[in-house]
């Protein structure tokens, strides 16, 4: 991504976003998220700089970089956050998912509301702190999005599985991304009873990818774990039946990982 | 008394009604199955690992590969998610020709399924004659598209052919003989005394199981609820064609054969209107050479004739997407079959693995 | 007639194998247009020499026996399923005059020799130590026993009308009218258990292709496998030759049409049993093990009781006592 890409893009989030207010807000959330998750964001950047500067000296380091986490769109306000003043690097790259966008402000995106109210429900429930993120996906039809940590993930599966006002008894995809600083299990759910969608992506630590199983709770998640855990080496604790699936069961590593490397004694 | 033990039966991966290289590890005692444990992954060919240093473009003809029963929604799986992520406007004559590909592959995939699944029961003839009339829609796709059955006919902002000329016509004739066509079929299964006695009452599973297995497509609908992916998160032009959703009553493999069945008809019907409407135009949206995917997540379901076959894309900005993930309905709804076959015969697991309709490129990805 | 002794069975052998050949491409070429498709047609003109070509390759291919099956029952089984389907052959009257052995149990014989072929089908699934034939050969065993019942049954009404066993008396018992017509239900009855007997669709639950992948003969190759293939045939031979004898007036002519002789009227009526029988085969899916069982005990078995009983009491009403 070139500098001039990313000065574009600063001035479009400057100026699309719903006012200062929001912006402030989501910049706060960040900062949050920095400081519970053990520094991922900044480890990020940290890693984004090492490979800004080895690209500037010519050293290809991966021809290919993880999508940013930042540039995920309008987060949603959170309100314990707001007292954490803003501070950001000026220069962090900040592209709009739509050109369009660019010429006039955007709308708050028709799913903002419910999706507020439903944060500040799921802030009710226990262990909410890991309650990282919230935004809309407008370029997926204004998916609402959570970000978790993955140690509450079983509490917030159970929820949005049994309680009255989300019913989300039907998994639509179960996938899991790689983002070499962490990885992350993406569930997306559909509410028949309330005829919702949502998205939630669970972030997993890399090095010990560890996440507790939701088999029980959808069954439809047993396979989609065991695939993920053949291919992206995320384990599930608590799974019934943790094998591979798609590989033979002497293969080695996990291929979709990014730093794979096939292992290929015969060939 | 005879000491009796189970026995443990391995079912493929080449077996004639596996459908492909599933295996099943099947303990069995006498013919009843006690425990059934499917064994996938012989045809994994990492399709998601390709995509991943492929450029948007290259993946689509890997796409064909998964479902190659109906090819042509595989493509618009990834070139929808594409277009979503992108904000493509597609032509309105490009996205017609998706719909009359889409929908005949639906006709011609649920050909193949009543054919096939005939032949598991045991009787041949039906086969035959489903093959015959795929054979015709089959034989339309190579006109438009120069391949059978992997098409590679769709691009992201549309598609690469245009009909050649009198090509429409042929669809259209199709069309009509294929509605008088179904009555044949009808005349040849439906009333048959054997086969509503080895479908009646078999692999039924309640509304609740087939929503926690995230079951889609025909399998879904069997239970009662209609849900039906061009409708409820309509994409491509659906929206401004009028169609039925037919759902099942009893939940058995004979209400998925009739769904399957009144499938079939819809999508003709679906073809007919489209057909009315198609007017000559561009085939391509403006599309920038080199696509370029901006930042950002998309997951887009699209209704295959197995289910909702969806494609999940992280683009990181460049020409290749960072992750690409296909939801693939073969493959969820192959997860309920130790459910269903416990305590059942070996035939039943014939008619009920049957009914499933799973296709094993797109179960192994 | 010395000679005709010792020459007979052989010519009846070269016959025979003659009818299966061509029964065989006949088959796919009756299924072939039930399908619409041409059939076999590339070996000899339309195809003619299909089967021989198939029979050279069984011939010419390695005899694999495997290597944990009991080799003497394996190589045993092929043989003691064939023997029998040839030997029944010896009783039925083509024409007056040609028949092998007329004795006067011709029924009871056919009947109970045929029986053997199935412990040639049990040994055959049970020393190829697979589990498919095994399971095979149990649903045939299974299946051979039960349908045995009501196809002897069904055969008793006609016992009953004739007071003979004599395939030959049979015959002649119905030079006024055909036992189809009085018989109707025992017919229908013989009918459906003798394609159960065959191990035909929508019977064919012993080889079921699509669930046991080939059934008893599994683990069979080359020659033997042959054999139990040509074992298959001869008794779709016999059964069509029995069903045409007890029910169809075997040799006799319709409609007093003496001038043809005897062994076309037998053979016109024999094509049209084997034909419906490949007809059949073409449109009918495969029953399941437990309604296969369930249609033998409890719809086949009552019938042919009923036709027993029908029988006896026609036999009685003066009017109607000239039919039986």
């Amino acid at each position: 991504m070139s500098d001039q890409e990313k000065e574009l893009t600063q001035e479009t989030k400057a100026t699309n976003i719903m006012g200062e207010e929001a912006v402030k807000n989501e910049e706060a959330s960040e900062e949050q998220g920095v400081q519970t998750l053990s520094n991922t964001t900044s480890q990020q950047m940290n890693a984004e700089a090492v490979k800004l500067a080895n690209e500037e000296q010519g050293i290809k380091s991966s021809p290919n970089t993880p999508p940013k986490q930042e540039s995920r769109e309008n987060a949603v306000t959170k309100p314990q956050a707001a007292s954490v003043p803003p501070k950001k690097p000026a220069a962090t790259p900040r592209p709009a998912a739509k050109k369009p966008a660019e010429e006039k402000p955007l709308e708050p995106s028709r799913k903002q509301p419910w999706l507020d109210k439903f944060v500040v429900k799921l802030k009710e429930l226990e262990g909410s702190e890991h309650l990282e993120d919230a935004f809309i996906n407008r370029a997926n039809n204004d998916l609402p999005t959570l970000v978790v940590k993955s140690e509450w993930w079983r509490t917030l599966a159970l929820h949005l599985r049994n309680h009255p006002d989300c019913q989300f008894h039907y998994v639509q995809n179960f996938s899991s991304v790689d983002y070499e600083t962490h990885l992350e299990v993406v569930v997306h759910l559909f509410s028949f009873p309330h005829k919702e969608r949502l998205g939630v992506l669970v972030k997993v630590d890399r090095a010990e990818a560890k996440v507790d199983s939701v088999a029980d709770i959808w069954d439809a998640a047993n396979w989609n774990e065991r695939e993920a855990y053949d291919l992206m080496g995320i384990i599930f604790e608590g799974h019934p039946d943790l094998r591979r699936i798609m590989l033979t069961d002497q293969w080695i590593g996990h291929p979709l990982r990014k730093d794979y490397v096939p292992y290929d004694e015969g060939v | 008394m005879l000491r009796t033990e189970e026995m443990l039966l391995n079912m493929g991966p080449q077996h004639p009604s596996t459908h492909g290289v599933l295996r099943l590890v099947i303990k069995i005692d006498g013919e009843i199955i006690r425990e059934v444990d499917p064994v996938v992954g012989y045809l994994h060919r990492g399709t998601e690992k390709l995509a991943e240093d492929l450029t948007y473009t290259q993946i689509i003809p890997y796409t064909d590969r998964l479902d190659y029963v109906s090819a042509m929604t595989n493509n618009y799986a990834v070139v929808h998610a594409t277009e979503k992520l992108m904000g493509l406007e597609v032509p309105e004559r490009a996205e017609y020709l998706r719909m009359i590909t889409m929908e005949l592959n639906r006709v011609a995939s649920h050909l193949v399924w009543v054919g096939t699944y005939l032949l598991d029961l045991g009787a041949m003839s039906p086969f035959l004659y489903c093959f015959q009339d795929r054979e015709t829609i089959l034989n339309l796709f190579n006109e438009l598209c120069g391949a059978r059955l992997t098409y590679n006919y769709m691009r992201v902002g549309g598609v690469k052919w245009d009909a050649p000329e009198g090509w429409l016509q042929k669809v259209e004739e199709f069309v009509l003989y294929m509605q008088k066509e179904l009555a044949t079929y009808h005349d040849l299964i439906s009333g048959n005394d054997i086969f509503l006695q080895r479908t009646r009452g078999i692999g039924i599973y309640t509304k609740e199981q087939a929503l926690s297995y995230a079951l889609s497509g025909s399998n879904l609908r069997v239970t009662g609820v209609p849900w039906d992916l061009r409708q409820h998160q309509s994409y491509s032009l659906y929206h401004q064609f009028q169609f039925e959703i037919p759902t099942g009553e009893t939940g058995d493999v004979l209400d998925k054969y009739h769904l399957r069945m009144q499938e079939i008809e819809e999508s003709l019907k679906i073809v007919k209107q489209v057909l009315d409407v198609i007017k000559e135009g561009p085939i391509m949206g403006k599309v920038p050479k080199v696509l370029r995917v901006p930042e950002g997540e998309v997951y887009t379901g699209v209704e295959s004739p197995r289910g909702e076959l969806g494609c999940h894309i992280v683009s990181n900005g460049k020409n290749k997407p960072w992750r690409l993930k296909f939801r693939r309905p073969s493959f969820y709804n192959l997860q309920i079959l130790p459910e269903l076959l416990k305590g059942e015969n070996i035939s039943n697991l014939v008619a009920i693995l049957g009914g499933i309709d799973i296709i094993l490129g797109e179960v192994d990805g | 007639m010395d000679l005709f002794f010792y020459l007979g069975p052989i010519i009846l052998m070269l016959l025979l194998l003659g009818f299966v050949t061509y029964a065989i491409l006949f088959e796919r070429k009756v299924i072939g247009w039930i399908q619409n498709r041409p059939g076999p047609n590339q070996v000899g003109p339309w195809g003619l020499f299909q089967t021989i070509a198939d029979v050279a390759k069984l011939l010419l291919k390695e005899d694999i026996v495997p290597g944990k099956a009991d080799r003497a029952l394996f190589k045993l089984a092929p043989i003691i399923a064939f023997v029998p389907a040839f030997a029944i052959l010896a009783v039925i009257p083509f024409t007056e005059s040609w028949q092998f052995g007329d004795f006067a149990v011709g029924l009871l014989y056919y009947i109970a020799i045929s029986s053997i072929t199935i412990i040639g089908i049990l040994t055959g699934a049970w020393a190829s130590n697979n589990k498919y034939s095994l399971l095979g050969g149990m649903r045939s065993a299974a299946q051979m026993i039960s349908y045995e019942i009501p196809l002897v049954l069904s055969v008793v009404g006609i016992v009953m009308t004739t007071g003979s066993l004599d395939l030959n008396d049979i015959v002649l018992a119905q030079k006024k009218v055909w036992f189809i017509v009085p018989q109707f239900l025992a017919f229908l009855i013989f009918l459906i258990a003798s394609l159960a007997e065959l191990n035909r669709t929508p019977f064919d639950l012993p080889e079921a292709e699509s669930e046991l992948v080939a059934g008893y003969h599994v683990e069979y190759t080359g020659f033997r496998f042959a054999f139990f293939m040509l074992a298959e045939y001869v008794y779709v031979f016999a059964m069509a030759s029995l069903t045409t004898c007890l029910f169809l007036g075997g040799w006799l002519p319709l409609f007093g049409l003496t001038m043809i002789p005897g062994i076309l009227w037998f053979l016109l009526k024999f094509s049209l049993v084997v034909f419906s029988l490949f007809w059949i085969r073409a449109t009918m899916p495969r029953l399941r093990v437990d309604q296969l069982m369930q249609f033998a005990w409890k719809v086949l078995l009552p019938l042919s009781l009923l036709n027993i009983f029908l029988t006896a009491i026609f036999k009685e009403i003066p009017v109607l006592s000239s039919f039986y």
